[in-house]
Order: C-alpha cells, then structure tokens, then sequence
C-alpha cells in the first residue's frame, strides 16, 4: 500500500504495531512476523517503516525498549508497552472500530446515501 | 520467551545511538537472511532480499539515529527530574524530622531575604526605575540650572522661570516635546466639605513627551494650554478617579470644581501613573488655565523673569547627541535672560535624568543615597544569614557524620551526597525566600508608609525585579550556606566515622565554625557602628535649634486667594480667625503671618542711614516674615532684649521690628541694638529696633548665616495679606487639629480646605534620610546581632558537648563550676573581641564615604565604636553564660564512662 493514504497508514501501522507488543516484549523482526501472521499479507508492511514507527513510539514514550539476548542467542532489541502505550492501544482500537463501522455502514448503503444527497441538492 | 539480560547496562557506559541502530538493523537483517533461507534462497539472494526489503537502508538509518538521539534525551531529562524530586523528598523528610533547626534556618533566611527584597524596592523606585508609565523615560532629561555668582559655578537648581521655559520650547532645535509642570495644593468643595488635592499644572506637550497613554477619555494637548487662560479641562489619575469619582467609565464630560472653579473631566490617567515625579498626584490641569487663578489673571508670572516656580523636562529628538542638546538649550536659555540678571545671563542649564534621585538638584538624592547604602546593608545581613546557616548545616552534618559515612560505605558516591546536601540548602532557602517575600510585603509597606511617606510605590513591573532580586539572594544563600558543609561531605572520614571517633574530625569543623563567626561578629559590629552613627546624626538634627518652639505648634494654610476672596476681606478674615482661636480652648497663642519658617519667605534690601552698604552674608537675605498680633508668641521666639509687637504698633503708631540675634551682631556689633533704626525696600520710614530674638529658621534645618527681620503686618504700607495662621497648643498638637478646622468653618461658611497641620510634619521630610538611615541601620544591626549571638549560642554549646570528657575529667581533678563557666564564657568573649576588633578596622576603612550622609558626626566617633563594641562584647557575653552553666553541670562519672 504505497503512496496514497499515508496519514492513515502511519496511524493504522502504529495502532498495528502497539497491538503486536501487547502480548509481551518483542522485538521488531518478531513484530514484523506477527503482523504478516495475523494479515495473511493482506496488510504489506515495509520493513522499514515498521521500524521508523517503533522509533516513532518510543520517542513518544509509549513503548519501552531493552536489549536481551534470544533463543538463538543473539543480541536484540525488544519493545514493550509502557502504561501509556497501553491506554494509547486501548483508546485508537476504540476509535478506529468506530471509524471503520462508520465507513462501513456509509460504503454499504452508498445508494441510499446518494438519494439523500439528491433530494437536499 | 527470550531470557532478559541487561547486556550493555553492566558494562556501566551507554552504547552511543549510533550502535544501537546498528545492532538493531543488523539483528534483524540476520534473522531476514535466516528466514528466507530456511524457505529456500541461497545466501546471496537472501542477503539481497533482506536489505531490498528494508529499502533505502542510509535513510532509514539517519533517520532512525536522529530518532533515537531524541528519545535520549527525553530520557534523560525525566531521569534528572526524577532524580530532583527524590531528593527533594528526601530532604523534605530529613527537615521535617529536624523541625527546629530548619525553624531557625528558614527564620533567620526569611528575615535576611526579606530585608533584600524590600531595600531593592525602595532603590528600584528611587533610584533604577523611572516614574511609572512613560514609555519615552529613556530620552527624556530633567532640567536644572546651574547659576554663576561671582566666579562660583552653584549647584544646579530644578526652579527656573515661565519665560525661560518658552525660550527653550520655542528657540531650540533639539528636543521633540517641552513641557514644564509645577505643583498646586488646591482644594475641592467648601466648608465641611472641603477637600485637599495636590494638583499639576502642566503645559500643554506635557503628555506627548511622556508617550503615556490615558485608561480613559483623552489627555489635554497645546490646544488646550493656549495663553491666557487656555481651556477648562482636567484629567484625574486612576486613584482619584476610583477614590472621588466612583470608578464610573461615564465621567468623562462631568464638571470637578478646584479652588471654585469648574474643570471638565476629560481624562483617567493610568493606573500607578504619577507624571514625571513619585509623589502620588490627584489630577493635571493645563498650566495656563489654572495658573490664571493660582497665580495671578494679570499674567505677570508669564513675564516676570523673577518668578522661579516650575519645572521643566525636553525629550530629546532622535539622534539628537546630548552635548548639541545641551548648548542649544543653553543658548536658547541666556539669549532671553535680562541683561541686569547678570547670573543668570551665564546659566548654564543641565540635562539630567528623569530619575529624579540621579539628577543634581532634584530632590530625593539623600533618601536615594541612604537607600542604596542600605540595600548594602541588607545584603551584609544576607551574608551574615548565610554564615549562621553553614553553621547550623555545619553543627547538623557532625551529627550525620555517621549517617554519611554508611552512605558512603554502601556505595553511594560523594557527588550524590553532596547533591543532597545542596537539594536540602535549597529548599531551605526557598523556604526562607518564601517566608523572605512575606516579610517584604507587609513589612515593606509599613517601612515605606512611615519612612518614605509622599512615595508612590503603587506600580506595575517593580515586582518582577524585586522576585528577580530575591531569586538571585536565594540562590546565593543556598550556595553559600551548603558549599563549606559540602567540602566537609566530600571528605568524609569513612573509617573514623564508623568507630565514632569524631573528635579529629570535630576539630577542622569547629576551625571553620569559628571562623564563620568571627565574619558574624565583624560584619555585626560595623552595622552597629553605622547605626550609631546615623542615631547620634538624627539625634543631632532634632536636637537643633530652630529659634521656634516647634514641639506644640500648629500651621494653618487657607488658599483664599485663589477662591477669589479680596485682599482687604482676607485680612478681616485673619484677625477675626486668630481672635476666635486665641479663645479656642487648648489654645496658648494664636496669630496671622505672611510667610512662615519652613514655608515662604521674601527677601528686601535694607539701608541703615548713614551707611554705604549692608554686609552681604553667605545664606543670602536679609530676610522678613510680616507677622500679626500674637504670632512670635505663638512661634514662639526666645526674646534676648527688648519686647515684641502689640496691638499697640498699629499703622498709626511709629514703625517697629524686631530683629534676630544674628542681624544685631552683624549690624551693630559690641553695640544695644534697640533703639537703632534701618529702612526697609522702598519704604522711607525707618523702623526703630525693639526687640532682639533668638536666630529663627528660615526653611530648612541646616543653613549659613544670613539676617533677618520681623514687621508688623499692620504697619505695612500698601497693606499685607497674611498667609498662614499660627497657633500654640496647650496639649500635643495633634489633637488641635479637628478642633481648629471645625472653628474656623464655624467662622466662615464657604472655607476652601482648611490646611491644618503640627508643625513638626512640616519639618519632617527634612528629618527623612537620617530617620530612614537610623531607623533601617538600626533594624538591620539588631536583625544581624541577633542571628550573629544564635550563631555563638551554637557553636559554643557544640564545643561544650564535644568537651564533655574533657570538662568531666576537669571536674574530677577538682576545677570548681566556676572556672568551668569561666573557660567556656571566655572563649566566647574572645572571639568576639576578634570580630569587634576587625568590624572596627572595617569601618575606620570604609567610614569616610559615609561622611557626607551624617549630620555633624564623625564617621570614626569614638563613643559610637565604642559603643558598638560594647553592645557586640555584651550579647557574646549573653549568648556564653548558657553553654558556660551547661559546662558546669557535667557530670563527672557520666563523662568519663562514655570514655
């Protein structure tokens, strides 16, 4: 998903990434795994943006990172959520379910949409 | 789950943010490769895929960095406040478990910064800030002239005439705006009614050379000062128009009646706006209007180059360089003087600042001067507060020694120990300072109100210099206080701690404690001295004498003139009101005069017959006061030789006066003065001496010789309008005041304010800087002994605890409490007759540049130091006797069981 919808794509990435810590530190190779997981690659995420956003979220101290060693014994760094992260997830799932249940129920009934439009018109 | 391992934390340095990025990259270019391997790709594509998928690696690097460099940062900062607020906490809780050492330290801050805080207000107002309210303050200059008399250049003068004023609006070439103001007591209603305002008459650039902008309505321009009598118009300052007008926004075009007349309300002044000079003022009126009753409808006072009364302030131009102002000035001046005013033909006027205390020949100088010598004072109070509390701190850190040294043993590192102990001077001083901005306000104010009266120190922007002021004062003190404490943690004993050995410890301490307190004591002792000083000073000058009796009486002013009552109705009206206040109970004597001492006076040339000329003496005259029936009784003149006037010298009788002890001698030395006679200006008469008196003030407290002499008011030809009335109370003056207002009233319905005032407030202003420097040197000495004998009640209750093996085993060996008091007592002594010692070398230095602020007192007077000395020897004295008893009751076998 280049170009087009940056705005957006920078808030759903963040509100993506967020949800990928939630469960426990990871680390951003891990996250971008999880997020490929749970789309099935219909959400492709560029490497590097997913870790410009986990930058992004540590500066704005909603994730916290640490280095810690991994299975296959290498260094990595590991995010997790800070109290404000998780009231950030909390808050941006709740507005984009009601967002996109919004745009929704517009796409859905466009017909409608468009008589009513006629009739102010 | 990934085991966690602070891997880089342990190393004890942060990995820098470029290595972190890295790591970070790399890792996850490593797992890539891993990944797509394990799908099938060899190395290479792997490698390849890994870094296509991260896209253009450089940017997102730097960009990465910068992020991180920032997230850093913001770390770091919480960290550090964090950090801060444990400490705080932790000093928090360490004062509150000590409530009485941090009681005395706050206290002993609080009154040292207070002291600070209210000496900058008074010098900020005085001396550093222009009036309120005049955006333009930074060109504009205030003009004195300095006159040549003979080949002597006199000290510059504020009062100069109307038609030199136009010379230097008209003829000059440098200044923007020219405006000259002067002052009038008028009075508003009548009768009981009647009210006082303190009125300026200002020309009509008045307000644009201020660049001042009203609150309300509009202020008066040249258009409204046109000659001869311009427009009735008015503008009243902020407090006035809250105080008398209500507060109303719809007054302007309402009617204010002034002397009788009616001005046109047109403007509100802003608030704390008191024109060119600090007295509060009531409201400004255009000088033309109100000069046109207040001095006169025949306008001579526009024309006669005699008259000196006003004020005069230019702005300069842009650019316009300081040196060409003043020549312009200067040749705009002494083109239009007349020829015959041959020193003034010379004058030289000066451009000085609008700061009225930096312009020579402006009033305000010595209470300014004596200001910042206090302001100094305050700060040495300061020093003083801060010595004590190292002291304290000092005493506190022996007693935490222990405490330290575990911290220390645990690991902690010294520059957090001293942290803590800098954390804790800090909020203590901050406590001071709050305590200090208290003491400030309401302590400031009474200073001010009974020190400074007729200073408006209502204003904006003063406050935010004197936070700023006190801010730094703060500072300071928590810096000094905790920097020789701080020292001291930093090398902490650790082991010798530990074992409670703090005698050797104990020692360096109690070196540095002395020597605090030997600052104490000096520093003490010349605040005391300067205090003497300006005691015996003020002492001095109330101790002068006037020729008056000024202590029972009471001054009268009623502006009848400018209510537009006649001459002739005006003098029935004074010898009707001195007749009815001599029958006034609590009234000794009651009369008219015209002029008074400390008030207005005139001077008229004298020829004896027989002689070419008069001496002419160093404080100029001679002199005359036009006095009534009653009124030397009632000022109370000490009679020599001869008699005064009575009803009798009348203007039928032969012309009389009296003359002073000073005009006798000058005039007929080694001869009866009675008898001789002298003619005065241009009346033929020779008036016959019948009485010699006591030399009388003129108008001010300290002047050089000159004659002087008393007429009868109704010998007077053409006949003299009294000015004032004179009354001599039985009981203190006070409380005359109501009583002679109501009577006069009674005697005249439509009265203008009647001025009733004790003479002494009369004399008072002059009193103003000796009474502010003795009383402040006075507060500030007592404030600085009293923390100064804390500081010696601590340090010798320290050295008796810390002895107490040693006075024990004393005590054993047979030392009687005697010498045991006796010893402890002594060292007290001593080391404050080192500190008096030094504080007296210090003033015997530094006393000379305080000369000039003393009335007839040598700044190195013996009986002062020695007196300061006194007082410093006998508080140690004091502050010994209690530790020294504490020594006697050492407990023998109790000391030397804790061995």
């Amino acid at each position: 998903m280049p170009g087009a919808d940056l705005d957006l794509l920078r808030g759903t990435l963040d509100l993506l990434v967020l949800r990928a810590v939630s469960a426990g530190p990871q680390h951003g190779f891990g996250i971008a795994q999880w997020i490929a997981q749970v789309t099935q690659d219909d959400l492709r995420i560029d490497d590097g943006a997913l870790y410009t956003s986990l930058h992004r979220l540590e500066r704005r101290s909603l994730l916290k990172a640490s280095w810690g060693i991994t299975d296959k014994n290498r260094k990595a760094k590991y995010y997790q959520l800070t109290p404000a992260g998780r009231h950030a997830l909390a808050r941006d799932t709740a507005q984009w379910t009601a967002y996109a249940a919004a745009m929704f129920r517009v796409l859905k009934s466009q017909k409608e949409a468009i008589r009513l439009l006629e009739r102010m018109g | 789950m990934p085991r966690f391992l602070e891997v880089f934390r342990l190393s004890g340095r942060e990995p820098s943010t470029r290595d972190d990025v890295e790591n970070e990259l790399q890792f996850h270019l490593a797992e890539m490769e891993d990944m797509l391997m394990a799908q099938g790709a060899t190395r290479e594509v792997a490698r390849d895929e890994a870094r296509r998928r991260l896209g253009d690696i450089e940017r997102l690097r730097k960009e990465l960095r910068m992020m991180a460099e920032d997230t850093r940062r913001t770390v770091r900062r919480t960290q550090w406040l964090e950090d801060v607020g444990s400490d705080l906490r932790f000093a928090a809780r360490g004062l509150m478990r000590a409530p009485g050492f941090t009681l005395v330290v706050v206290v002993t801050l609080g009154l040292a910064i207070g002291a600070n805080a209210t000496m900058f207000g008074v010098v900020d107002r005085l001396l550093l800030r222009p009036p309120a309210e005049i955006p333009y303050a930074k060109d504009i200059r205030r003009v004195t002239v300095a006159r040549w008399i003979g080949e002597k250049l006199t000290p510059p003068w504020d009062a100069v005439s109307y038609p030199s004023f136009k010379a230097l609006r008209d003829d000059t070439r440098s200044f923007a705006a020219v405006a000259a103001v002067t002052v009038q007591n008028m009075s508003s209603g009548t009768g009981a009614e009647a009210r006082p305002i303190r009125a300026v008459l200002a020309t009509g650039q008045y307000f644009t050379l201020l660049g001042t902008r009203p609150y309300l309505g509009r202020f008066f321009g040249e258009e409204d000062d046109k000659e001869p009598s311009g427009s009735p118009v008015v503008v009243v300052s902020h407090t006035f128009w809250r105080q008398a007008l209500g507060a109303r926004t719809n007054v302007l075009g309402e009617t204010v009646r002034l002397d009788g007349h009616p001005y046109e309300v047109i403007g509100v002044a802003p608030a704390g706006f008191t024109g060119t000079d600090l007295q509060p003022v009531d409201l400004w009126l255009p000088f033309n209007t109100a000069g046109t009753y207040s001095f006169g409808s025949d306008g001579d006072w526009r024309v006669n180059q005699g008259w000196q009364f006003i004020n005069i302030h230019v702005r300069l131009k842009d650019g316009v360089n300081e040196v060409a102002a003043a020549t312009d000035a200067m040749n705009a001046y002494q083109a239009i003087q007349e020829p015959e005013r041959t020193y003034e033909k010379r004058a030289v006027p000066v451009l000085g600042s609008l700061i009225a205390a930096r312009t020579p020949g402006a009033s305000e100088g010595s209470d300014a001067q004596v200001a910042a010598w206090l302001f100094g004072v305050a700060a040495i109070v300061l020093i003083i507060a801060c010595a004590n509390v190292a002291n304290l701190v000092l005493a506190r850190g022996v007693r935490r020694e222990a405490e330290m040294a575990v911290r220390l043993a645990i690991g902690g590192s010294r520059w957090r120990l001293m942290r803590m102990l800098l954390t804790e001077s800090i909020l203590l001083a901050m406590l001071g300072a709050g305590v200090g901005l208290l003491l400030a306000r309401w302590g400031g104010d009474l200073m001010r109100g009974v020190l400074l009266p007729g200073v408006s120190f209502e204003s904006s922007g003063g406050e935010g210099r004197v936070l700023a002021v006190t801010a730094i004062a703060t500072i300071v003190a928590a810096i000094v206080a905790s920097l020789l404490p701080m020292t001291r943690a930093g090398r902490t004993n650790l082991s010798g701690a530990l074992h409670g050995a703090s005698r050797q410890v104990g020692a360096s301490s109690l070196r540095l404690r002395t020597g605090l307190l030997l600052v104490q004591t000096t520093l003490c002792t010349a605040l005391l001295v300067g205090a003497g000083l300006f005691v015996r000073s003020l002492n001095r000058i109330s101790g002068l004498d006037l020729g008056i009796d000024t202590s029972r009486l009471v001054s009268i002013r009623i502006d009848l003139g400018s209510a537009g009552v006649s001459g002739p109705e005006q003098q029935g009206f004074y010898r009707d009101a001195a007749e009815r206040l001599r029958n006034t109970p609590g009234v000794r004597a009651a009369g008219a005069m015209q002029g008074m001492p400390f008030g207005s006076n005139s001077a008229e040339g004298i020829k004896i017959p027989g002689r070419d000329s008069i001496k002419v003496m160093p404080g100029g005259g001679p002199y005359f006061f036009r006095v009534g029936p009653g009124a030397l009784e009632a000022l109370g003149v000490r009679l020599i030789r001869g008699r005064l006037f009575t009803p009798a010298d009348n203007a039928g009788a032969a012309a009389v006066a009296v003359i002073s002890e000073r005009m006798a001698q000058e005039l007929w030395p080694g001869e009866d003065a009675l008898g001789k006679c002298f003619q005065a200006g241009q009346d033929d008469r020779c008036r016959e001496v019948i009485g010699v008196v006591a030399d009388v003030h003129r108008q001010e407290l300290i002047e050089a010789d000159f004659l002087l002499y008393f007429t009868a008011v109704d010998q007077q030809q053409p006949t003299a309008t009294p000015s004032n009335l004179l009354v001599a109370t039985n009981g203190p003056p006070e409380q005359m005041v109501e009583p002679i207002r109501k009577e006069l009233q009674a005697l005249r319905g439509d009265l203008p304010y009647v001025n009733v005032r004790p003479f002494e407030e009369i004399i008072a202003p002059q009193k103003r800087s000796w009474r502010l420097g003795a009383t402040m040197f006075t507060l500030f000495a007592g404030l600085s002994l009293l923390i100064a004998a804390v500081g010696l009640y601590g340090v010798l209750s320290y050295l008796v605890s810390e002895r107490t093996r040693e006075l024990g085993l004393r005590a054993a060996l047979g030392a009687t409490p005697g010498t045991l008091l006796e010893m402890v007592v002594r060292s007290g002594i001593a080391s404050a007759l080192l500190g008096v010692i030094l504080g007296l070398g210090v003033v015997v230095v530094v006393a000379g540049k305080l000369g000039s602020l003393l009335y007839q007192t040598s700044p190195r007077d013996p009986l002062v130091l020695l007196a300061a000395g006194a007082v410093v020897v006998v508080v140690a004295l004091a502050a010994s006797v209690v530790p020294g008893l504490r020594a006697t009751k050492v407990d023998p076998m109790e000391a030397l069981r804790t061995e």
